[in-house]
């Protein structure tokens, strides 16, 4: 199965919730100082980094895109089921819930192309703030990946 | 093979692209108001259901015909779209291809459309629209048969503009 961590614009929330869903010890301060979090560009969005594979064997990926962000999803798996690939193998995490308003900040800075000191606390802050959010999102994903399981194994 | 009309909506050029294709509106003569009007999912997808694939037949060929709305995004989408075929192993050239209708757009189907189904002022919109559409209904043929041309001899990339 694979698994996709996705948000709008930057790959700060959904980067999180993929390392958080593939190591749980992972911390804010090692999130931070990975070097890509703030190096922006449009370049990122629409594109699939590989995060690692988790304990029940899914592929975890995360994604940024710039808008419109349900239709694309819709679009995808829309296709894909068409070519023979079923539904529930793939999933799409929104992680935008998890946004506070120093993200939204941060993001708005990274948009001017401001990438300072400044901007860094803003994502500082705002990660730390959202990180509860993000366990808790990922443990969501975690426990309908395990309900998936037991019901094919039901079945 | 699979064949994905693809414009903004989902609901205009695409469908009658579609529909040429599947051989429904005719290739040698410009169809009237109402033959365009009364084709399934001509005008009728609201902003709920962009980026659904909808299914309208298969050619004579057996290539299955379908139309889907990428909304503004679609650099984005194939993006993401090429690196997900990659991790499941499809190779797109033999299962699909993704043609673009907006190339074909002019000022009266794009007015018409945001009139339609944006505004929701569908007398007038699907007015502009199909005229629009009659305009450059001769654009459309040849686009139908140069897709046709490139699935026969094998040819066709994944996304075609």
């Amino acid at each position: 199965m694979i698994i996709v961590y996705h948000s709008y614009y930057n790959i700060c929330l959904p980067f999180t919730a993929a390392s958080i869903h593939c190591d749980n010890t992972t911390k804010v301060a090692r999130i931070i100082s990975c070097p890509f979090l703030l190096d922006f560009d449009c370049y990122i969005w629409g594109k699939l980094f590989f995060t690692g594979i988790d304990s029940f064997g899914n592929k975890i990926y995360f994604m940024a895109y710039n808008k419109a962000g349900s239709i694309f999803i819709r679009a995808i798996i829309g296709i894909i089921s068409y070519l023979g690939i079923e539904k529930d193998q793939l999933i799409f995490i929104d992680t935008l819930r998890c946004a506070n308003y120093y993200l939204n900040i941060g993001n708005f800075l990274l948009r001017m192309k401001l990438v300072n000191n400044l901007t860094k606390t803003f994502f500082n802050k705002g990660l730390n703030l959202a990180f509860q959010e993000i366990s808790l999102l990922v443990e969501e994903t975690l426990l309908q990946l395990e309900g998936m399981k037991e019901s094919r194994r039901s079945k | 093979m699979k064949i994905f009309y693809c414009c903004y909506g989902g609901t205009h050029s695409s469908v009658v692209l579609a529909w040429i294709h599947v051989g429904r509106l005719p290739i040698d003569r410009i169809p009237s108001y109402f033959e365009i009007t009364k084709l399934p999912y001509y005008d009728r997808i609201g902003q709920n259901r962009i980026g659904v694939p909808c299914y309208i037949g298969n050619d004579d060929i057996g290539n299955e015909i379908f139309v889907i709305g990428l909304g503004s995004q679609k650099r984005i989408f194939l993006n993401a779209f090429q690196g997900l075929l990659k991790i499941i192993n499809i190779n797109p050239n033999k299962e699909l291809i993704i043609v673009n209708s907006l190339s074909q757009l002019n000022c009266f189907i794009r007015i018409g459309g945001f009139i339609s189904r944006r505004l929701g002022l569908v007398a007038v919109g699907r007015l502009l629209t199909v005229w629009g559409i009659q305009i450059r209904y001769q654009e459309f043929i040849r686009m139908v048969k140069d897709v046709k041309y490139l699935v026969q001899k094998g040819k066709a990339p994944l996304v075609l503009n």
